[in-house]
């Protein structure tokens, strides 16, 4: 079973964020919230979005897996005005999920979960973590997208630095130590990304205002960011460019 | 239900049948990336459907701990989605579908394999060819195509034709299959006897998926099988048997049997007789039998053309018989043992050049328009001289690419290269460049023009003054307005 009511804003920073990674994904539904694993279609970013029953208005559910796709959730999304609320109902017999907005009734058929894998949060040996305001990563990725298309991220004792290289020009952001909420950090590490990957799911970072990163060298960055008021967290990874041998 | 052919597909290299060689040249390569990244960083796994070519390529994975990516005909495969899954994952480090890290360090890579990629090719997956030629280039990880028509991609792509391993899989003998088939059978709890497990493989000719799907159907729900249970199957596949009819017009020397091969047969007489056309010659050694076989056929293409002309189609049945029964008994003595009939060269030289005809016509209805004559004089008069002014002089090649709007595929055809070589690429580069040149030395461009800068096709419109180089010298300016002559190209 599974039943709740929501607030528009609060399943659209949900959809925003899962659907940077993946167009269709399986929703688990337990008494205690939702949560949403997946890895992209490239194998290169995995997300792990938990929203726990605080977030909703109302909800109530037992152990349940809904397949949805995003954009159908998006139309739904559009349909709601200001003020509005949200009700889902997972219809069991049908495998559907009734969506109600206003007036307006939205039945919606699930998609098959059985070939969704359910990736679990590797344990990665991630030396580096940072805490830093999501605007200032914001605009240096704002200033990257033009020169390059992949980014580097660089932490060492002194603060960190992400450095964009193009074939003419670069960008540079650095954020010493007193411009971080927290840095620890004992050697310095590199790792390159696509910029694309990172550029998408900073722009979904909406009511967080600080993001934790961890990072290692030539290694996965894991990006931790709370949504729905703290009532939900994300922990975002993303796997690094190779660099050509 | 579950298919047969997901339940017993092999998901380790050794257990596939068959094709020995083909898999240890595939292995060989997947090792290669263990040490760094290959030379050839792409494989493509040709061969006719069903005999396996997915399956390896998914059980190397599995043999090698990769994940796979895999792009089958059902995704959408345009550049851009190519692009975004397989273009993207070819350059990160990898998640497994688990959620596990893996790192090319490690020797733990991904697998793209771009299944049917012979298919991508079609109207609505426009570009997906450039896409994976540029992929291949850069990827760090390993890149499978799977095709049935070699050809089809190779004349598309000199990128992939240059980059990629060309790995051939054959069909499986009829005794792995029916081994294979047995047991399956046996896992299943089937009796079958052992003639109909080799009439199955025999009418797969090669195809384990199909002769798999056969047994599914008659053994699910039975525990026994007799020799009756096959006749519920329908007839497969008829490019398969016009060998066989092959063999009974030109072997058997039996009239009527090959009359009811030929009505037996998906094919019309129209395409039949180029069928037996081509094969007298490989069929019949004895210099007399293949001259009264061409004039029983000369007689059969006689009906064919009345048939055409009276479009009295009654008269096939007069054609059939000629060119079955009469080339069947123009022989004078029997011809025993395997004959290699082959497929008629006129149809596949046709179906070959049917891309580069396409692309003919359509170069030559813009000549027409410009040249103020119809199509067919534009082909026959001047595309010769123009193909060779073309070649020869640069300015003359840069105006009329622009003033014609020729495409790469065009320019290609002009230039008799492939649409994705730098032959190609330098005409519209070099059109960039003039374009960059003649703004630069004209007054301010305004904000739309600089926009549209990056796509040369776009740019030329018919009604857009021809550039101009900036070393013309000025009065040629003033002559702009009568310039519709085509080889007036300044």
């Amino acid at each position: 079973m599974f039943k709740a009511k929501v607030r528009p804003e609060v399943l659209k920073e949900v959809v925003d964020v899962v659907s940077t990674t993946v167009d269709e994904t399986k929703i688990t539904a337990t008494k205690t919230g939702i949560s949403i694993k997946a890895v992209d279609p490239a194998h290169v970013a995995m997300i792990d979005l938990t929203l726990s029953k605080g977030g909703f208005e109302e909800y109530k559910a037992d152990d349940v897996a809904l397949g949805v796709d995003m954009d159908k959730i998006k139309e739904v999304l559009r349909l709601a005005k200001p003020g509005d609320m949200i009700y889902m109902e997972h219809d069991e017999e049908r495998n559907r999920l009734v969506f109600k907005v206003g007036n307006i009734t939205r039945k919606m058929s699930l998609v098959d979960t059985t070939g969704m894998s359910e990736p679990k949060v590797p344990n990665l040996n991630l030396p580096v973590k940072i805490v830093v305001k999501t605007d200032e990563i914001r605009q240096g990725i704002r200033a990257s997208e033009s020169v390059s298309d992949h980014i580097a991220l660089v932490a060492n004792p002194e603060g960190f630095e992400m450095i964009s290289e193009g074939d003419t020009d670069s960008v540079n952001l650095k954020l010493g130590k007193d411009l971080l909420e927290e840095l620890k950090c004992k050697e310095e590490t590199r790792s390159l990304f696509p910029l694309d990957y990172f550029s998408s799911i900073f722009k979904t970072i909406s009511t967080a205002s600080v993001v934790t990163m961890h990072m290692g060298s030539d290694y996965p960055v894991k990006l931790e960011f709370s949504i729905a008021n703290e009532k939900g967290a994300v922990v975002y990874l993303l796997a690094p460019r190779i660099e050509s041998e | 239900m579950v298919e047969w052919t997901e339940k017993y597909r092999p998901r380790r290299l050794d257990d596939i049948i068959g094709n020995h060689k083909p898999r240890a040249d595939l292995r060989r390569w997947a090792e290669s990336w263990l040490t760094g990244t290959p030379k050839k960083r792409a494989v493509v796994l040709m061969g006719d459907p069903g005999i396996g070519k997915t399956t390896a390529a998914l059980a190397l994975a599995n043999d090698m701990g990769w994940q796979v990516i895999e792009m089958n005909a059902s995704d959408s495969r345009n550049a851009e989605a190519i692009m975004s899954i397989a273009g993207k994952g070819a350059q990160g480090e990898t998640f497994t579908d688990e959620g596990e890290f893996m790192t090319t360090k490690d020797g733990k890579r991904k697998l793209i394999v771009l299944d049917e990629a012979d298919n991508i090719f079609g109207r609505e997956d426009f570009g997906g060819v450039r896409a994976i030629g540029q992929i291949i280039l850069e990827t760090q990880h390993p890149i499978i195509l799977i095709v049935n028509d070699w050809y089809a991609l190779r004349k598309r792509s000199s990128i992939i034709q240059g980059n990629a391993l060309t790995i051939k899989f054959g069909k499986p003998s009829k005794s792995d299959i029916t081994t294979l088939l047995r047991n399956i059978s046996r896992k299943e709890g089937v009796e079958v006897p052992e003639e109909v497990l080799l009439k199955l493989a025999e009418r797969s000719s090669g195809d384990v998926r199909a002769a798999l799907k056969d047994l599914q159907s008659i053994a699910e729900g039975r525990d026994k099988l007799e020799m009756k249970n096959i006749s519920a199957l329908g007839d497969r596949d008829t490019s398969l048997t016009v060998f066989k009819s092959m063999e009974i017009i030109f072997q058997t020397g039996n009239c009527k049997r090959s009359r009811d091969t030929a009505n037996n047969l998906d094919e019309n007489p129209e395409s039949l007789i180029l069928w037996i056309d081509h094969n007298i010659p490989f069929a019949y050694r004895d210099p007399k039998d293949v001259h009264s076989a061409y004039e029983m056929l000369s007689r059969a293409d006689i009906f064919l053309g009345r048939v055409r002309r009276r479009q009295n189609y009654s008269l096939w049945s007069y054609a059939r018989d000629m060119m079955t029964c009469g080339v069947s008994l123009a022989k004078s003595r029997e011809y025993r043992g395997h004959i290699n009939y082959n497929f008629p060269l006129y149809l596949m030289k046709m179906s070959r050049s049917k891309g580069q005809r396409g692309i003919r016509e359509v170069l030559g209805s813009k000549l027409a328009r410009n040249a103020h004559t119809s199509g067919k004089r534009a082909l026959q008069d001047i595309l010769p001289y123009f193909k060779y002014l073309y070649n020869q002089d640069v300015e003359f090649r840069l105006s009329v690419t622009r003033r014609l709007n020729l495409t790469e595929d065009e320019v290609g055809y002009l230039l008799d290269a492939k649409p994705d070589t730098h032959h190609v690429r330098h005409v519209f580069d070099a059109m960039r460049k003039v374009d960059a040149v003649s703004r630069s030395g004209a007054a301010e461009p305004d904000e739309e023009e600089e926009k549209e800068e990056p796509k040369p096709k776009k740019r030329t419109h018919p009604e857009k003054e021809p550039t101009e180089k900036e070393e013309e010298p000025e009065e040629e300016k003033k002559d702009e307005k009568q310039q519709r002559n085509l080889f007036d190209f300044r």
